[in-house]
């Protein structure tokens, strides 16, 4: 069983999580603060680590900076803070992910669950000639098979066709006529709406959450790129 | 110290010393002077002093001398009490005539050579015999006129030029010891030569009475000081250093009464300052007028005690005044305490009383008068010079010089009130009107200027402030907010996973569930409107194609309008549009104008997207048929938590509109809103890209 380390001042929040994370077979050790959780990471065997950033003695931040010195667990910030600068500091100190309060339970175990698998399987499967890796996404070009965190993902051919274009150029932007002619080998001739609603449905189906996506990102008035 | 400085015995015992030391200080001081005027200071040993004072007295007392010889008689006093006497001696010395005295001592001689001829007296070669007062006349001109000491490259026998010997020391040693008897010589007598007596010489004596009386009083008192010398320089140097440290001493005790160390005014500061000032010179005055009484009165040595006296009077009448000051300027009321202070203080009084009535005096009535006034002395002054042309050009240059240099004044003061006026109306912050050399009414308006301006910016400042501080309370209540919402999100989410029959219970949490996440939305926009309202947002402005942002829209919103039975139109230039703005901005104005669309356009109507060129940049409208009557302003619209009066009850915030709008201003786009019965409109213009 995998061990996850729940830490937030809010006593409701951390046995609310415990409800949903037993409920998908995983064990939970509670702890509500940073000295707290760094003790309890210590004395038991954990592998994920849920931190609150704003807590009172020791706070989600300075804990995650101390956890990072000891250990490599995965740590996933709950954070009450939207603001980019917030987020990239608790990215750059050394979180695996983030999650902004309020969260929504079923986004949060998806990420969880990502973090774990991705903890777990470190080096566990090597990436062959044929599969091209960003992240979590994997695609394998013989067996036309894309995975997320290892869980297949079904596409359509396009939708595919799409993916594996945007896997071979990394962090270009494409603009939608562009990425047509490119994919569709045509002229678009006003068709380029038709690339952001494949966009959009990549996104459903690879993101976590489509709203905030991760790897599929549209440059707004340019175009889109595969990033991660 | 202060007991010391508060002591009335102290004080006069400083007085008592100051004066005396003042007193041996220039008593010092003179004979210093006076010894170092003689060379006492060079070397010279008193035989030498001697030997000169008494050539300088004889030489400046030829006159004198001659006087005498004229005579023939002795007088007194001729500069240093001696006499003069005269002899006649032939070439071997005997004595032919003269007066000297045998108990007088001889101070100094001189010899003259004159010729004797059959019996006569004769002065280089003249033919008139000599009488006394002839001998006068040749001593008087030769003095006058080539001097003492004749050119001896021209000897004439018959009549040798008259020599001088100066070496008075000498010429006494060649002097026969005793010569006894001396005949007497009447005054201007002819003198009779023995027969045969070819040459004779007139030797001329200075004596005194006898030895042991000196030649000069100056001689005695040189002779008495020479040796203290360098004493005298001592006491000169310590009298001075003492008479400082007394007169500091005193100055520093004026005004100390007793021990406590406390600066009280006496009566004397009662008196004002200048006042006692004239006083004090007055007596001063006095003194001095006494002295030079005393002086002029040839009292001299019986008045030596008086002149000191007078001068110590006159010391202490400055001592005085100057102690009272000192106790003024401790008491820092030196200025005050003086009459003629007291006097401008008064007029400067009236003066401005009289400026002040003026104040509330309206402009026009103040200049009116004044400027009759001007042309009236104009008037006189023309009338009364129009004869004198170049008078009357003079007085228009005056005039106008006058005049000029106002006007001048005046408009350079009205430059500097203008563009101050002018900084203040452009918003500057820190603009500042030098009221310096400003006057009167102008200085007022400067002054007012100041005020508004500072009001201005108080305004200005206060009216950030509150803004942040409302961003900032937004911000954080919202975040306290999302932690409970946490909790509420979840459990109810938990709940409705719980099994239940009840569909009741079911339909309730759903309830909770929906009105959950509306409040979820509401603390984000919430924080974004605050944010975007204050400008409290980074913006990174970019060039951008809206052609493409067109594309993307219609691919995010397409399926979801579709869905609502809405048909999405978008109509662009065939050629790329590019602008500059903040791509995640504008994206968030357009995602807020769709949802918009989304929940209040009329459903089975079309939504138009229309991207059009205008002038050198762009404009974006948005169109929908809105399902409920608009019956309201479109600037209100922007306003936040405003909606369409029945879209209360739906989902959304009712700040997607203000956060689009603060969004586009925030980027410089013009967002305008417009309402045509049920049309709604949105209309974006974007300034051109460079």
């Amino acid at each position: 069983m995998q061990n996850i380390l729940i830490c937030d001042d809010e006593k409701d929040i951390v046995s609310a999580l415990t409800i949903y994370l037993q409920a998908e077979g995983y064990g939970t050790v509670p702890a509500y603060n940073g000295r707290e959780a760094l003790q309890l990471l210590r004395e038991r065997e954990i592998h994920l680590v849920l931190l609150d950033v704003m807590m009172p003695e020791m706070d989600g931040i300075a804990a995650l900076a101390r956890i990072r010195q000891e250990s490599n667990v995965p740590v996933i910030l709950l954070t009450a803070k939207s603001e980019d600068t917030d987020k990239v500091l608790g990215l750059n100190i050394g979180a695996d992910d983030y999650v902004t309060k309020p969260f929504n339970p079923v986004e949060l175990i998806a990420r969880v669950r990502s973090q774990l698998r991705r903890y777990l399987q470190l080096g566990g499967g090597a990436a062959q000639e044929s599969t091209m890796k960003l992240g979590a996404i994997e695609l394998d070009d013989k067996r036309k098979i894309v995975t997320r965190d290892g869980e297949p993902v079904s596409l359509t051919p396009r939708e595919y066709d799409i993916l594996k274009f945007l896997l071979q150029h990394p962090g270009e932007v494409f603009s939608p006529g562009e990425l047509y002619r490119r994919v569709w080998g045509e002229e678009p001739f006003g068709a380029e709406s038709t690339v952001a609603v494949h966009i959009r449905h990549l996104r459903e189906k690879l993101e976590i959450t489509p709203a905030q996506p991760r790897y599929i990102k549209a440059v707004w008035g340019q175009g889109y790129k595969l990033e991660n | 110290m202060n007991k010391l400085k508060g002591s009335l015995a102290a004080k006069i015992v400083a007085i008592v010393l100051l004066a005396a030391s003042c007193l041996a200080l220039t008593g010092a001081v003179a004979g210093i002077a006076w010894l170092d005027s003689w060379g006492a200071y060079r070397g010279k040993n008193t035989q030498e002093i001697r030997t000169r004072l008494i050539d300088e007295k004889l030489m400046n007392s030829s006159f004198q001398i001659l006087a005498e010889l004229s005579g023939l008689r002795s007088v007194r006093d001729v500069g240093a009490e001696c006499f003069v006497r005269f002899e006649l001696l032939d070439e071997d010395s005997r004595v032919l005539a003269g007066n000297l005295n045998e108990d007088e001592t001889v101070l100094h001689s001189q010899i003259l050579v004159v010729s004797a001829v059959d019996g006569g007296l004769y002065f280089n070669g003249e033919d008139k015999p000599l009488t006394s007062a002839g001998i006068l006349n040749r001593v008087s001109s030769s003095e006058a006129g080539q001097g003492v000491e004749s050119d001896p490259e021209e000897p004439q026998p018959t009549s040798p030029p008259i020599r001088a010997d100066e070496a008075g020391a000498e010429d006494s040693e060649a002097l026969p010891p005793s010569i006894t008897p001396r005949p007497k010589l009447a005054s201007d007598t002819e003198l009779t030569i023995p027969e045969g007596t070819k040459v004779c010489y007139m030797r001329l004596y200075w004596t005194s009475e006898n030895e042991s009386e000196n030649i000069s009083s100056e001689l005695w008192f040189y002779e008495q000081l020479f040796p203290w010398r360098y004493e005298l320089i001592a006491a000169a140097v310590v009298s001075f250093v003492l008479a400082v440290l007394l007169f500091v001493f005193l100055m520093g005790a004026a005004g100390h009464h007793d021990a406590s160390g406390e600066v009280k005014a006496s009566f004397v500061e009662k008196i004002p300052a200048d006042l006692l000032l004239l006083v004090c010179l007055a007596g001063i005055g006095g003194c001095f007028a006494a002295i030079n009484e005393i002086f002029s009165g040839n009292y001299l040595v019986t008045s030596l005690t008086v002149t000191a006296f007078c001068l110590l009077g006159a010391g202490l009448f400055l001592l005085l005044w100057l102690m009272s000051a000192a106790v003024r300027l401790k008491l820092g009321t030196f200025l005050k305490s003086c009459l003629v202070w007291r006097v401008l203080a008064w007029c400067w009084k009236w003066i401005k009383a009289g400026f002040g009535l003026l104040k509330g005096v309206p402009l026009v009535a103040k200049w009116i008068p004044l400027f009759l006034v001007l042309l009236l002395a104009d008037l006189i002054l023309t009338m009364n010079v129009r004869n004198h042309e170049a008078l009357m050009a003079f007085v228009k240059l005056i005039e106008w010089a006058v005049l000029g240099a106002a006007i001048l004044y005046l408009v350079l003061c009205f430059q500097r009130l203008r563009d101050g006026a002018k900084a203040i109306a452009a918003g500057e912050e820190h603009v500042v009107i030098d009221e310096k050399y400003m006057l009167g009414d102008i200085r007022e308006h400067a002054e007012d200027l100041m005020h508004i301006r500072n009001g201005l910016s108080r305004a200005v400042d206060e009216r950030m402030k509150s803004e942040r501080l409302r961003t900032e309370l937004i911000t954080n209540v919202s975040h306290d907010i999302k932690t409970p919402l946490t909790s509420i999100v979840n459990y109810v989410d938990l709940l409705a996973r719980e099994e239940t029959e009840n569909e009741k219970t079911k339909e309730y949490v759903e309830v909770l569930q929906r009105q959950s996440a509306r409040l979820k939305k509401l603390t984000d926009d919430l924080v974004e409107a605050s944010k975007a309202s204050t400008g409290n947002l980074p913006v990174s402005m970019e060039r951008l194609e809206l052609g493409v942002l067109l594309d993307q829209t219609a691919g995010e919103y397409g399926e979801k309008l579709t869905e609502k039975n809405l048909e999405l139109r978008v109509t662009k230039p065939d050629e790329p549009v590019y602008v500059q703005a903040d791509p995640r901005h504008l994206w968030r104005i357009l995602d807020n104008l769709l949802n918009n669309v989304l929940k209040y356009a009329q459903p089975g109507t079309r939504v138009y997207l229309d991207l059009t060129r205008e002038g050198g940049g762009a404009a974006l409208s948005f169109r929908n048929i809105s399902a409920q009557p608009l019956n309201i302003r479109p600037e209100e619209l922007t306003e936040r938590f405003v909606r369409g009066d029945s879209a209360r009850s739906t989902e959304g915030s009712g700040l997607g509109l203000a956060i689009a709008s603060s969004l586009a201003k925030l980027q410089g786009i013009d967002m305008a809103l417009a309402v045509d019965g049920d049309l709604f409109k949105v209309i974006l213009r974007f300034d051109a890209a460079e």
